[in-house]
């Protein structure tokens, strides 16, 4: 008699069971399916365009500051060459690679003693670094023409 | 009888029977809802703090409608040719040098210093930035030249002075300097319902002006006049 009970406790307790799982299980369904909903209503109250205005903004200020950080003023790199003329250098051009951090001085001189106080003011400067001379040619005026190239120097302390 | 001896067993391989076969796989997909579940009440509370975050990054716009301006103006959403080439002029004429040609190129596509999207976002919307190089001759004095070239860093606009080649000319005083100068321009971005979530900035309440502030500081000279058409319209476009 009493592994009877015991059996009908068994299969009652199963059926209870799965019964039970089956009712919680399709409310959870059911409450995953309304948060849901509320999901997609909450983003669609909030409107697209306020959505983009915000990113876009901050997107635009993350750049422009990735450009101020980077972008170099050509009149700082000028005023550093300026300091470093040294009397007797004439410059001819002036060739400046912000791209390759490169720049490239021709100059005319009446000697070579010049010509060298030139580069080693040039050397000097903690602004340049790979100073050399690529080219040197006495003119028919029987002055010096001379290119210098160096790679520059550029940071946040000196430009 | 025989049929009781029978019942506990039957009973006890039917319980078996529906604990493998139903209970247990209604288990899995139940914990495995479940934890949908959960997944899903977070994404609610995260977008309506996100929600409310926006609402705030909005007003934090609206309060400083001059920022967002200015910071419009100098990172535009389109190239604006037409605005650096009365600038160029403009800038030219006011430090006394001479444009003589001017050639403008677009060039598209990322240039590579994008800060975004971040790490680990891969639904982030991605930023294209598109930059108008623009190659300049022009002549005057070195000072004038100089000042030029000042004047384009601190312009209201985006820039990067790329290439400055100056040199002397015979038989004249004047010098000649070619330029090559980027401005750079980004597209308005346009996000997805799906992944705006991803976002990092909607998770701030508010934005840092502080790039602004450096913006105005930096082009605080910047006076070129806004580029108007005046008047405009003619029967023979062929003649003067």
């Amino acid at each position: 008699m009493g592994s009877f009970f015991i059996s009908v406790l068994i299969l009652i307790a199963s059926f209870s069971i799965l019964f039970g799982l089956k009712i919680f299980h399709n409310k959870v369904k059911n409450e995953t399916a309304l948060i849901k909903d509320q999901v997609s209503g909450e983003l669609r109250s909030l409107g697209e365009e306020k959505i983009n205005r915000a990113a876009d903004f901050q997107k635009r200020i993350e750049e422009a500051e990735n450009n101020l950080s980077y972008s170099k003023n050509p009149k700082e790199i000028m005023s550093k060459v300026e300091s470093l003329m040294v009397p007797g250098v004439v410059l001819t051009s002036y060739d400046y690679d912000s791209s390759n951090k490169t720049l490239e001085l021709e100059a005319i001189s009446d000697s070579f003693k010049i010509i060298a106080e030139q580069i080693l003011s040039l050397k000097s400067s903690s602004y340049f670094k790979n100073v050399r001379v690529s080219k040197t040619a006495r003119n028919e005026d029987g002055r010096i023409n001379f290119s210098v190239e160096s790679q520059l120097v550029l940071n946040k302390n000196n430009i | 009888m025989r049929l009781k001896i029978l019942f506990f067993p039957l009973s006890l391989a039917t319980a078996i029977v529906l604990f493998i076969w139903f209970i247990h796989p209604e288990f899995s997909q139940f914990k495995e809802d479940r934890n949908e579940l959960d997944a899903q009440r977070n994404i609610l509370r995260e977008v309506k703090i996100k929600k409310q975050n926006i609402n705030d990054l909005n007003a934090s716009l609206d309060d400083n409608l001059d920022k967002e301006k200015l910071i419009l103006e100098y990172l535009p959403p389109f190239e604006k040719e037409e605005d650096i080439i009365n600038a160029l002029n403009y800038l030219a004429t006011s430090s006394g040098t001479v444009l003589v040609d001017f050639e403008a190129n677009i060039v598209k596509g990322n240039l590579g210093r994008s800060k975004i999207p971040k790490t680990g976002e891969e639904n982030a919307a991605e930023t294209v930035k598109h930059k108008t190089e623009a190659i300049l001759n022009l002549t005057g004095s070195y000072e004038n030249i100089r000042s030029f070239l000042d004047q384009i860093y601190r312009m209201k606009r985006a820039n990067n002075v790329s290439v400055v080649n100056i040199s002397s000319q015979p038989d004249s005083e004047n010098l000649l300097a070619k330029a090559e100068i980027y401005f750079d321009y980004l597209p308005q971005s346009r996000l997805s319902l799906e992944n705006e979530l991803s976002d990092p900035i909607f998770s701030q309440k508010s934005f840092d002006f502080t790039v602004a502030d450096k913006v105005k500081e930096l082009t605080g000279g910047d006076n070129i006049s806004k580029l108007e058409t005046g008047s405009v319209g003619r029967s023979n476009p062929f003649l003067p």
